[in-house]
């Protein structure tokens, strides 16, 4: 490609014999003459009118510089004809906008990145600017091989800029080492995994049984959904609440059930004196248990269950044999939207976690900071980052973002070309598009909709005259759907228990969670599948003494040291 | 003459050396790699500048708290294995070569050739649906015989029976050509001899038969005794649940979950050497046996 394009080049010089260089400056290689003309100035907001030489953060380079980088794509990412990751929307504009010329050093497949730039930190041939997940960029950290980003996003960053990397705290905190920003903090996102309750709506109604608003509504629903025939074919073969072998992840997510005990599972607490514990090793936990161990025996979860992962506990559940489940706010989509196209009677309806006592329960989330886009130390611009933030930023998140042509059009996601695209999203997350599409849909306007927004809107007025295959569409950002309930509990109510841990894994866990994930797994499966509900507490025992009461230690120095 | 004979073959030598350039750069040179295994490796270090610890990856493998269990169902699996793995195929490649019509020889053999060639990801998928205590085919089989339905993937004792059953099953027909291949190469001229020496076909078998086959056997045993570690990641990963960790967590799947997911590729490292150590000290033991009582030798 590189060499077709000098010859390209060589060609045209000897065939005009001309100096007309312009057409190979853009290698940036030679400036002999022409760069003399400065391109038209971008707009600039603040103006520089003193003498002094200030810092213009918006300035373009010139001549254009070169950043080298790498990538990663796999099968989502399509790309108009003639485009590719290393040229799209998204590079042209850093070269027409910023003077900035993004080489990528390689490119592979998503699955292999890791991989590979595990590799390349080994080999020492880190590029300018590229990604990292949280164990790298901790060993980067401690070896300072990364730039302080600091004092550039002061000196660089847009107003907009700043607000998104203020806009996590314990994303901010997660990308801060020693006092220093050393990466753009990823997105902070902790509605997007919460659990809520799914239920089956229609089965309520058939039933005549109430909504779930406590725990014990609940397990009379879960007993009535196995008992009470809801699928009226005559036969006892219901299940009241679905779960899986991982017991816990997007779908379905036993996690949820535990909550409305105030249990958490894998997530770091507080307790009372106001130090950090596991939420598997707590006294409440053997209660949630408990009473999953009971509604396992009376057959009100599936008896298979535990082989099952969460693809084949779903097949079961849009047979419409499962009445109710926990899962993140995209079961709409799956598993659900398979039950309702199934079924034209299925309705689903989504609930906060329902508490088993007096107080509110909370949902329990957990965000994982794993990508970290950072700067090697010594690059020769490490001020560009923070300028193609700023653009990106200013394409995709401010007043004038330009979606259509930077975001998603047709089908094709061009935000998934841009780098730093995991700071992809506003702070208040897919909560601001639902508020919005809620209330154009109310409007009938859509006409302040961004092109993202109206997608969804579009598909609500579809579901909304009769097309049942956009379904999960409207129960996800539509009325009543699962950003209604987030938004009306998690955010509003503040019920959400965040796991206070959000660190690069400390030595213990590298060394020792492998082993404590096998035994709480193998623990709680056993204990719900019958095994005797006080090795609960031998269980809580052997965590400690495997490493538990070590990692315990660790994270709440880290706590310590954080505040 | 020997300059002679360099000259003739240096075409053919010519050959090899691509072949011999790749086995080195891609199956000697990462022996280096090794090193890490006695490393504390840190992928920002290296392997050049990560602080030796000698044993230390090793030991702390043994320190693990189930590290006995899992090395037991290892072996139990992976013996298991390898009999029925040497057994069924030799057995079905002998039955195949007694029938007469060729055209159901074929048929035969391709049909059981298939499962190879499917992924243990898919065949995981169809084993959880087709050994469903529910409403699986197995079990409405045996339903029919009055047998109570039998929980194979979720009962810790039935869990390593399936795991081989199932293997055996997926690769039997591979096995099965080797062997078949061995039996073209009998001279029929013993057949003969044998007819007439009033020989049935049962002592034709016995005598001829089998013993033409040893040599193969022989090979494949000695080859098959070094994966006496190897349990078959891919399958039980595909197949295996917290509830059968007891029986079923082999040393690969400890690994992955230790190794790869929390990133200790020094500890992956030193378990894959000792494993390959164990394979080294096997097969040579396994080939000397074979040498010093079957007269059989490979180089």
């Amino acid at each position: 490609m590189n060499r077709k394009r000098r010859n390209t080049c060589a060609i045209a010089v000897i065939a005009t014999a001309l100096a007309l260089t312009t057409a190979c400056s853009n290698t940036g290689t030679t400036n002999n003459g022409p760069a003399a003309q400065p391109p038209a100035a971008e707009t600039n907001t603040n103006s520089p009118s003193t003498e002094t030489p200030v810092i213009d953060p918006n300035a373009k380079y010139d001549p254009p510089i070169e950043i080298s980088t790498v990538r990663y794509t796999d099968s989502s990412f399509r790309f108009p004809d003639g485009d590719s990751i290393d040229n799209n929307v998204w590079t042209r504009a850093y070269e027409s906008e910023l003077g900035i010329q993004v080489k990528n050093l390689w490119v592979v497949n998503g699955d292999q990145y890791n991989q590979k730039m595990n590799l390349s930190i080994a080999s020492k041939e880190l590029p300018d600017l590229f990604m990292v997940d949280a164990k790298q960029f901790r060993e980067l950290a401690e070896a300072g091989q990364l730039e302080d980003l600091t004092p550039l996003v002061e000196q660089y960053g847009s107003e907009l800029t700043k607000e998104m990397i203020e806009r996590g705290t314990n994303a901010k905190s997660a990308a801060t080492y020693d006092g220093k920003l050393l990466a753009i903090p990823p997105a902070e996102d902790y509605y997007g995994g919460a659990p809520l309750l799914w239920v089956r709506t229609d089965w309520l109604d058939k039933l005549n049984l109430p909504e779930p608003k406590t725990m014990d509504d609940l397990l009379t629903i879960a007993e009535a959904f196995t008992t009470g025939d809801p699928d009226g074919d005559g036969q006892n073969n219901s299940y009241g609440l679905a779960a899986s072998k991982d017991l816990i992840g997007g779908y379905p997510d036993l996690s949820g059930f535990m909550n409305g005990y105030h249990a958490y599972m894998n997530i770091w607490i507080k307790d009372e004196s106001g130090k950090l514990v596991n939420g598997s090793v707590q006294p409440e936990m053997k209660t949630a248990l408990g009473k999953l161990q009971e509604m396992y025996k009376s057959g009100q979860i599936d008896k298979e269950f535990g082989v099952k992962d969460g693809g084949k506990a779903a097949e079961l559940q849009t047979a419409g044999k499962v009445g109710m489940s926990f899962g993140a706010m995209w079961n709409p989509l799956w598993p659900l939207q398979d039950s309702v196209t199934n079924d034209p009677n299925a309705e689903w309806g989504a609930f906060p976690i329902p508490s088993a006592d007096g107080t509110p329960a909370s949902a329990q989330s957990k965000a994982d900071f794993n990508s970290f886009w950072v700067v090697k130390k010594g690059a020769a611009h490490p001020e560009a980052i923070i300028k193609l933030f700023n653009l990106y930023n200013d394409k995709i998140v401010s007043e004038q973002a330009d979606p259509a042509n930077f975001h998603s059009k047709d089908g094709f996601e061009y935000f998934k070309y841009a780098l730093l695209s995991n700071g992809f999203g506003t702070p208040q997350g897919l909560l601001s598009v639902h508020k919005n599409v809620i209330a154009a849909v109310a409007a009938e306007d859509p006409s302040g909709l961004v092109p993202e927004e109206k997608s969804y809107y579009d598909n609500i007025q579809l579901y909304l005259g009769g097309d049942r295959a956009q379904w999960g569409t409207n129960k996800v950002f539509g009325e009543n759907g699962s950003w209604a309930v987030i938004g009306a509990n998690y955010a509003d109510q503040n019920l959400l228990k965040k796991s206070e841990f959000y660190g690069a894994p400390t030595p213990g866990m590298t060394e020792k969670q492998a082993i404590l994930d096998k035994l709480v797994l193998e623990t709680f499966t056993k204990i719900i599948l019958g095994a005797p509900i006080d090795s609960f507490d031998s269980f809580v025992s052997d965590w400690h003494k495997l490493g538990g009461e070590q990692i315990t230690n660790e994270v709440n120095e880290w706590y310590a040291d954080k505040s | 003459m020997f300059r002679a004979r360099f000259k003739r073959q240096l075409p053919l030598h010519l050959m090899v050396v691509p072949s011999f350039l790749l086995v080195l750069v891609f199956s000697y040179g990462p022996i280096g790699g090794l090193v890490i295994a006695f490393q504390k490796f840190s992928i920002v270090k290296g392997m050049f500048d990560s602080e030796f610890v000698g044993l230390a990856n090793f030991e702390y493998m043994f320190a693990l708290p189930d590290i006995w269990l899992v090395i037991r169902n290892t072996v139990v699996i992976a013996g298991m294995k390898i009999v029925a793995g040497l057994a069924v195929p030799i057995v079905v490649a002998l039955l195949l070569n007694e029938l007469r019509a060729r055209v159901f020889k074929r048929w035969i053999q391709t049909l059981i050739y298939l499962p190879h060639f499917l992924s243990w990801i898919i065949l995981g998928g169809i084993l959880i649906d087709i050994l469903s205590p529910s409403g699986g085919i197995v079990n409405q089989l045996l339903g029919v015989f009055g047998i109570e339905p039998i929980y194979f993937l979720g009962s810790t004792s039935w869990f390593p029976g399936v795991v081989v059953i199932s293997d055996v099953w997926k690769e039997f027909g591979f096995s099965t050509i080797v062997y078949l291949a061995a039996l073209t190469g009998i001279n029929p001229a013993l057949y003969e001899a044998a007819v007439i020496d009033g020989a049935n076909r049962w002592k034709q078998t016995l005598h001829i038969t089998i013993p033409g086959m040893l040599p193969i056997v022989v090979l494949l045993a000695t080859l098959s005794l070094g994966n006496v570690l190897n349990a078959g990641f891919d399958q039980i990963f595909n197949l295996y649940s917290p509830q059968v960790y007891e029986t079923g967590d082999i040393i690969d799947t400890l690994v992955y979950r230790l190794g790869l997911e929390q990133a200790q590729y020094a500890l992956a490292t030193a378990v894959g050497l000792l494993k390959s150590v164990v394979s080294l000290v096997m097969i040579s033991g396994s080939y000397y046996l074979a040498y010093r009582y079957a007269n059989y030798r490979i180089f």
